[in-house]
């Protein structure tokens, strides 16, 4: 598991700040940037303007071009951003106005805001990089947030997001804004688990919640936003999906993709795993169907946290590489397995004993 | 609520019923009965909510989408990035029914000048585009290879990515010729008619060039790979192949997408008589020929398709695909594809030019030393829409049809004739009334086939959705 | 000589006079400016798949590689934290080994030189190759890239001269090689 956040020391500072690292001196020069002096025992020794920087067990070449923010009164750091790496997510706050039956990082109330460290690491990040945005609930401080978006894609017409959100506060007067980002460089992921709408907010936690999404769907596309909708699939949903698919072929046609989740045993998940979680390696029949459904009518459908070996042949191809680097692991029965390369394996945090019944190797 | 206007059209066993965003489903009289008189019943509207066929309020979801399906179902032309270039008329074979009017391989006058060249290299360096797709066509473009390769050799240096078709008969090939197709860049289009005797009858004529042509096919199948080659047979309705055995040579060629081109009655293929019964013969043979792969495809295993049948079906089935230029709309000529005759002359397509080379009517479109004319362009445009057309209005297939103008020019003389009466619109009539009669049949052999020409695993039961 | 065709004009075949204006919907999908954007139509028609091509790749596979799930907790709150916009900001580094409090507001001075500078290095690390070079620690090509060979070159020399040994461009090492980072 790749670590996310480093021990540090961080002399005479006491307020956060973020840093980028450089092995080598000259290569990137902001006032922002710290390199590489001298290894001491475990530890790396970065340089910077702003005097040395302690990290606890780094080697040379790890970390090159790593955003930090570093939290110099506890002596951490978080690796906000890897440059080697396809999943850097920002997290911008741990408040959330739902309450999913199987949230992966269940929110909390109190909320630090450290927008503009994130945005600064932003502007730090690698060229082309997609950064991610994530909660909690971002929108809950969209001014905030659009100010961020709006500030880093100006600097960096390089850089695009994907910010998840569960589109609850969307207001008419966002589309000017909305409109004004470069097209298609911020994709908004968002949520829908049911075309009923009450088991949607049972599934969420928050009645009247469904209404007020596909209200703001309407607005997110009259806006021209690029739009992933993504639903996880739990016993509770999985006999609607094809429903589903019928609904989003007509009411919902203009997503750029559509995502089927498989469930992640984190959070909520965990707790409440045998209630929630379906088996697609033994019935994978909903999920076809509804596959089968959106694709024929143009609705670009792919699964998300599938192992391979889970899904019937003819819908693999469906099946993408998703679980980030740091959070991916591989089974015994991988070891030989042919698809391995091409499969995203399970999380870190899967369950052996209860999970998939149908894991194998190909 | 809000519905939005629906049209309608019987079939055998029930009434199709479609909106402007390309919207449908099956119903039956009653149905109509109640929409005509307004007396839907609850149960009638929440099913055409649920449909996408109305809205609340303006804004809303189902309005949104509905505004989105409508304007993703018109063609938007992108910059000129397709040209069709015709460095010679002269060919090696005589055709009974060719479609371009050639001259002998010996005639003079008929290739392009030096000066011609020239144009037309410049005309694709102002090109406002960095991707650039061309086809040679003819006559044999091949008995021009020089031109071919000077053209080739600009296009690698001046677009970041270029690509090539070389439109022959692969009739007569030496090593100069077989290198220039087999670059990477470099694509392969010729017509199979169907078996030997179908392509000798009419094409090859004699069995010695029958013979060398197949010979030629089966070396271009194997050097060039199938997805680098591509066929199609020019169908005579009156005379047609024997399918079984086209859908036979096709496959051992690799090819699993037969494309059935009608014969195109002009050029020489004018002086046949144009005969009543040939709409009705073509379409039932098109039909048959749909049946025939459900059957074979359910049999072997190896699924064939025949091209417009399954673009046709997949219009139907979803917006997006505006790339064909026989079926869109609005159809914009001279847009993002334009033609070079070997004089130099620009044209809309290659009938266009056809038409015009047989002295029926001026369809050019400027010349490729002084571009495109856009006055013409535009008179030609404005009538390229059927969305105000008074017959398309009353369509349910309206939204997944388009036009064909030089079409309707080369039969009717006019662009402007009442659309029922026209090819088009018979054949497209037919073919989309074949699209709904099987997506909603109920039977396995046909949904084996729609899964695959649908491009999805399997044929999801829910798709084509009925009321009653 | 002018040709004599049987149908003698565009308007003869029924087509409508345009009077000459051009009125195509011509699509220039990614490179649509957002006030150029008003029309419902051209914002439906946006292609995501397509703009999203022009930076990097296209949006199915962006999708796939950039997939979000939870981000692994939150950050540690710092105990002791003002909501000022905090930066990491300059002085010079032997004289404070002090992380001081911005000076310069945000957003008025953006980041310069992001994400990389890469000509600028690369003429120094073509110095230090050089220097490098003449010195016997080094024999491979002089091309600017730090490479594996580049790398135990420098770790080679910061050992014997006795410098803190990095294996990468430190100020120290180019101090003893003499190259100036400016």
């Amino acid at each position: 598991m790749i670590s996310l956040r480093f021990a540090v020391e961080a002399t005479g500072a006491r307020h956060p700040f973020v840093v980028r690292l450089n092995d080598d001196y000259g290569l990137r020069s902001t006032t922002h940037d710290v390199y590489l002096a001298e290894f001491e025992g475990a530890d790396a020794v970065f340089e910077g303007p702003g005097g040395l920087l302690r990290v606890q067990g780094l080697r040379s070449g790890e970390a090159d071009g790593d955003v930090l923010l570093v939290i110099p009164d506890r002596n951490i750091a978080h690796r906000l951003i890897r440059a080697a790496s396809d999943h850097n997510t920002l997290l911008v706050t741990e408040r959330c106005d739902q309450l999913c039956v199987m949230c992966s990082q269940p929110p909390k109330t109190r909320h630090v805001d450290m927008f503009s460290l994130l945005e600064t690491a932003a502007l730090l990040a690698p060229r082309d990089a997609t950064i991610g945005i994530s909660g909690g609930e971002p929108t809950l401080y969209k001014d905030q947030l659009f100010g961020l978006l709006t500030r880093v894609l100006e600097a960096r017409p390089d850089v695009s997001f994907h910010v998840l959100t569960n589109a609850q506060h969307f207001v008419e007067q966002d589309v000017q804004t909305l409109r004004a980002l470069p097209a298609g460089s911020v994709t908004w992921g968002v949520p829908l688990y049911s075309a009923d709408p009450g088991l949607h907010d049972r599934i969420v936690g928050k009645q009247g919640a469904q209404a007020a999404l596909l209200n703001n769907l309407a607005i997110l596309c009259r806006a021209g936003a690029a739009i992933e909708l993504r639903t996880v699939i739990m016993r509770l949903n999985v006999a609607r999906l094809t429903e589903l698919a019928v609904f989003l072929v007509t009411h919902v046609p203009f997503v750029t993709n559509w995502a089927i989740m498989q469930l992640e045993n984190i959070g909520y998940a965990r707790k409440n795993w045998d209630e929630l979680f379906e088996d697609t390696s033994i019935s994978f029949g909903h999920v076809a169907s509804a596959l089968d459904l959106a694709r024929a009518r143009g609705i670009s459908a792919v699964l998300y946290n599938f192992p391979l070996c889970t899904v019937p042949e003819p819908y693999r191809a469906l099946a993408p590489s998703t679980i980030s680097d740091w959070k991916r692991r591989y089974l015994s029965e991988c070891d030989d397995c042919s698809a391995r390369s091409r499969c995203g394996g399970f999380f870190e945090w899967y369950p052996d004993d209860r999970g998939f019944a149908g894991v194998r190797h190909l | 609520m809000k519905v939005w206007p629906l049209k309608f059209r019987d079939l055998v066993d029930g009434t199709i019923f479609a909106d402007d965003a390309g919207g449908w489903f099956k119903s039956d009289r009653g149905f109509l009965d109640r929409y005509g008189k307004d007396q839907l019943a609850p149960d009638d509207l929440s099913f055409l909510q649920s449909n996408g066929h109305a809205y609340e309020r303006v804004g809303d979801l189902s309005h949104t989408a509905f505004a989105w399906r409508w304007a993703s179902r018109q063609a938007v032309a992108s910059p000129l990035a397709y040209v069709i270039l015709v460095p010679t008329l002269r060919c090696n074979l005589s055709c009974g029914y060719c479609q371009v009017s050639r001259a002998a391989e010996t005639a003079r006058g008929f290739d392009w000048s030096s000066e011609t060249l020239k144009d037309v290299l410049r005309f694709l360096d102002r090109l406002e585009t960095d991707q650039i797709k061309i086809e040679f066509q003819g006559g044999e473009p091949t008995l021009r290879l020089d031109l071919l390769e000077a053209v080739r050799d600009f296009c690698r240096k001046r677009f970041l990515r270029s690509e090539f078709v070389v439109c022959t008969n692969l009739q007569r090939l030496g090593a100069a010729e077989w290198s220039f197709l087999e670059a990477a860049d470099t694509f392969t289009s010729t017509s199979v008619d169907g078996d030997a005797s179908t392509h000798e009858r009419q094409r090859t004529v004699s069995a010695a060039l029958t013979d060398e042509f197949f010979g030629n096919l089966a070396m271009a199948a194997e050097r060039l790979g199938p997805h680098r080659m591509s066929a199609l047979p020019t169908i005579d309705p009156f005379s047609p192949p024997d399918f079984m055995s086209l859908c036979e040579t096709y496959e051992q060629l690799g090819i699993a997408s037969i494309y059935l081109r009608p014969v195109n009655h002009q050029g020489f293929a004018r002086r046949r008589r144009m005969r009543s019964e040939e709409m009705l013969l073509w379409n039932r043979m098109h039909s048959d020929f749909i049946e025939l792969l459900i059957r074979r495809n359910a049999e072997t295993g190896h699924f064939l398709e025949e091209y417009y049948f399954t673009h046709a079906l997949r219009r139907v089935l979803s917006a997006g695909l505006e790339h064909h230029v026989d079926i869109r709309n609005p159809n914009l000529f001279a847009t993002d594809y334009v033609l070079v005759d070997f004089d130099g002359k620009l044209y809309p397509t290659d009938e266009a030019r056809m038409l015009s080379r047989i002295g029926h009517v001026d369809l050019s479109v400027g010349h490729v030393a002084t571009g495109i004319d856009g006055e013409r362009r535009a008179a030609m445009n404005a009538s390229s829409m059927n969305n105000f057309d008074p017959d398309c209005i009353h369509c349910p297939y309206q939204t997944f049809c388009g036009t064909d103008l030089i079409d309707d020019v080369s039969r009717y003389g006019r662009v402007d004739v009442p659309r029922h009466d026209t090819w088009f619109c018979q054949r497209h009539m037919a073919l989309f009334d074949k699209v709904f009669e099987l997506v909603y049949r109920d039977d396995v052999a046909t949904r084996l086939s729609l899964a695959r020409w649908a491009g999805v695993a399997e044929w999801p039961i829910g798709l084509a959705r009925r009321h009653s | 000589m002018k040709r004599k065709f049987v149908i003698p004009s565009l308007l003869a075949a029924g087509f409508i006079p345009s009077g000459g204006a051009e009125a195509l919907p011509v699509a220039g999908k990614s490179t649509l400016e957002p006030e150029r954007r008003a029309s419902l139509f051209d914002v439906f028609r946006l292609d995501h798949q397509y703009t999203l091509a022009g930076h990097r790749s296209h949006s199915s596979h962006r999708s796939h590689s950039s997939h979000r799930s939870s981000s692994g907790g939150g950050y540690t709150a710092p105990r002791a934290y003002n909501s000022q916009p905090p930066a990491f900001l300059a002085s010079p580094p032997d004289a404070a080994q002090q992380f001081q409090a911005p000076a310069v507001p945000r957003y008025q001075a953006p980041l310069a030189a992001l994400p990389g500078n890469t000509n600028k290095f690369r003429e120094i690390v073509i110095q230090v190759q050089t220097a490098l070079f003449t010195y016997g620690y080094f024999t491979g090509t002089i091309d600017g890239v730090v490479g594996p060979d580049t790398r135990t070159a420098i770790g080679k020399m910061q050992s014997d001269y006795s410098l803190k040994v990095t294996g990468t461009v430190t100020p120290e090492l180019l101090n003893a090689l003499g190259v100036l980072a400016r």
